[in-house]
């Protein structure tokens, strides 16, 4: 079940949820979600499309493939960030979150980008009991026209179900929970 | 019928050495992936970066269960996910005896 509003809000001033920093702007927590901001660092393939390399995701190793083929820009001091037709980039929420064992989140776009053709993630929305880190998106422009992205814009949502039972796969361990 | 596995209620932490060349940091984000041996099998994770312990040289991880002769052990979560390994009880009760 979907918490509402009260119980993310219950759950923010309790610690068991926590959205770094604080969702203290007026509207970042909707009725069934809370809204996250794009943080400054961007990567973006060097060429798109890549010519004559194919890639085999059961074996390469993700962050070997990032950093050869991937460059930063970071558009927290700078210009917005135009992202084409047709291309991808990836990015991550300026807010940290931190989920208990007994909820698990899922990451939305938002309906005002998606009628431009932005999507956010690359169906994978999950986000696993016990996270703690920065979400990361994966941002496909679908539309006919180049966007802007800029640092602290609203780019995403973020809904939060509660588990019948704590994962017993989650971490528990004394660094995750700071 | 199939078995599902058999949880702890109470996970127990155990410390896996790694070797620092063995780690790739993420150009994005605090993950990293890493990949090391452990009783002569190799495994690969990712895990936040904070959870390495730099001076000891290990990241940390919870058993959280058995499926019979194999021990469930988890990493802390990340945006890829939560990595869940099986390794042989035998492998584990060797440093953990």
């Amino acid at each position: 079940m979907l918490l509402s509003d009260g119980e993310i809000w219950e759950a923010l001033e309790a610690r068991h949820i926590v959205i770094d920093p604080y969702p203290n702007i007026s509207g970042l927590v909707q009725a069934s979600s809370a809204d996250l901001r794009l943080a400054g660092d961007l990567l973006v393939h060097r060429d798109s499309p890549v010519e004559g390399v194919t890639i085999d995701p059961t074996t390469v190793d993700v962050m070997d493939h990032l950093r050869s083929y991937c460059r930063s820009v970071d558009i927290s001091n700078g210009p917005p960030f135009e992202i084409r037709r047709n291309s991808f980039v990836i990015a991550q929420t300026l807010e940290r979150v931190e989920l208990p064992l007994d909820l698990a989140a899922r990451l939305e776009g938002r309906s005002s980008l998606a009628r431009f053709g932005l999507t956010v993630h690359v169906t994978a929305p999950k986000i696993d009991p016990g996270f703690n880190g920065n979400i990361t998106l994966e941002m496909f422009n679908l539309g006919p026209f180049a966007l802007k992205l800029s640092y602290g814009m609203r780019i995403c949502s973020l809904t939060f179900e509660r588990l019948g039972r704590p994962a017993n796969r989650g971490y528990r361990g004394q660094f995750q929970i700071s | 019928m199939i078995a599902q596995p058999t949880w702890y209620d109470t996970p127990i932490h155990i410390d896996f050495p790694v070797e620092e060349e063995r780690i790739k940091h993420s150009p994005l984000g605090n993950e990293m992936s890493v990949t090391f041996q452990f009783c002569g099998d190799e495994y690969y994770v990712i895990i936040p970066t904070h959870m390495w312990d730099r001076t000891a040289s290990t990241i940390p991880a919870v058993q959280v269960g058995e499926w019979g002769d194999m021990v469930l052990v988890s990493f802390p979560p990340t945006s890829l996910g939560t990595y869940t390994l099986e390794i042989p009880k035998s492998s584990l009760e060797l440093i953990t005896e």
